[in-house]
């Protein structure tokens, strides 16, 4: 989506002088600091959730005033949750790593973008 | 010494479906250092593919441009990047300017790309827009700046790396008259204190009058008027 965005500004980049590997970078960049920034905000709420499970489901029921789990159908007295760092770092890696994946093909796509055309119907 | 620009027997066509639209058929055209050319034609001649050719964007089918002597033909795509940063400047219609930089920052971009540290492409690109009499808009975005302020700015942008030649498509088209005239005496005149060699296509007579010599398109060859 951004690159389609910028599909203008990455024509303008190349007439003046920036060459394919230099428009990629930027792309490969932008993609990578959205998925850095993603990944540490999700592993930072996902840790606060697991360790304050009991408090936030006390939150719940009584906001709503119904039992989430009610022990007579789920025979549990209170939510289990185990922090597990090595998971955790796992989980970070994987959604680090496809993140950047995911900036591959559309920087590339960039790079790729014909100034000429992308000019043409400005 | 070798010109800033020579196009040489240059071909180009474009393929439509079954259609071939032949739009240069061996155009010739050399630029002089510190030159002036308006290129007058009706639209649809082949102006932009000319400046796009001359500006290392497109390739020919045929024929060849030089830049300071260079033919281009053949050199990948990276080191014609690299003739376009540090040897040509372009001025569209639109400005096209960044929208998310500042008028400064928009002219000192240009100059990083080609290696410049930042304070003395700083320093260029307030010299530049003290020459377009805009240093107080420096911090300003494309969005705050009237028409003909960013087209100074663009126009600026493009002299950012000091290039040999400047290739511009209707620099003022976009324009009211009035400040057509004021932009337009302002390119000139930096154009000839930056020592430039410049093409400049306008369908203005009376701007195309001004400069220091006149060609048009005529079934794909350059013709002098």
């Amino acid at each position: 989506m951004m690159v389609k965005d910028k599909t203008r500004d990455i024509a303008v980049l190349r007439t003046i002088g920036a060459g394919r590997g230099a428009v990629m970078r930027i792309f490969l960049m932008c993609g990578a600091s959205v998925g850095v920034t993603g990944t540490l905000v999700g592993v930072v709420l996902g840790v606060l959730f697991c360790l304050n499970i009991e408090t936030l489901q006390g939150w719940v029921e009584g906001a709503t005033g119904a039992k989430v789990f009610n022990p007579e159908i789920y025979y549990l007295t209170h939510l289990p949750a185990k922090l597990n760092w090595t998971e955790v770092g796992q989980v970070m890696a994987m959604a680090l790593g496809l993140s950047l994946l995911a900036t591959l093909y559309p920087s590339w796509r960039a790079a790729r973008t014909d100034p000429v055309e992308a000019l043409r119907h400005e | 010494m070798s010109e800033p620009l020579s196009i040489q027997g240059v071909h180009r066509a474009y393929r439509s479906g079954d259609d071939t639209l032949h739009v240069l058929r061996g155009a010739d055209l050399v630029l002089h250092a510190g030159e002036i050319v308006a290129l007058v034609a009706p639209s649809g001649t082949g102006k932009s593919t000319l400046l796009h050719l001359a500006g290392l964007l497109e390739r020919p089918d045929k024929g060849a441009v030089l830049v300071d002597g260079r033919d281009s033909g053949q050199l990948p795509d990276a080191d014609r990047t690299a003739i376009r940063r540090d040897r040509i400047g372009f001025v569209y219609q639109a400005h096209h300017l960044l929208a998310e930089f500042t008028a400064v920052e928009n002219i000192v971009l240009p100059q990083m790309i080609a290696g410049r540290d930042r304070n003395t492409a700083r320093d260029r690109a307030m010299t530049l827009l003290t020459a377009f009499g805009l240093p107080a808009r420096a911090g300003h975005l494309p969005g705050k700046l009237s028409g003909g302020e960013k087209q100074r700015v663009a126009i600026a942008r493009a002299l950012a790396n000091a290039p040999g030649v400047l290739l511009a498509d209707e620099p003022t088209g976009n324009l009211d008259v009035g400040t057509s005239t004021v932009v337009f005496n302002e390119l000139l005149r930096m154009v000839r204190q930056e020592g430039v060699a410049a093409l400049i296509a306008t369908h203005n007579p009376d701007l195309a009058a001004r400069m220091d010599r006149r060609v048009t398109l005529q079934d794909g060859l350059v013709v002098e008027v």
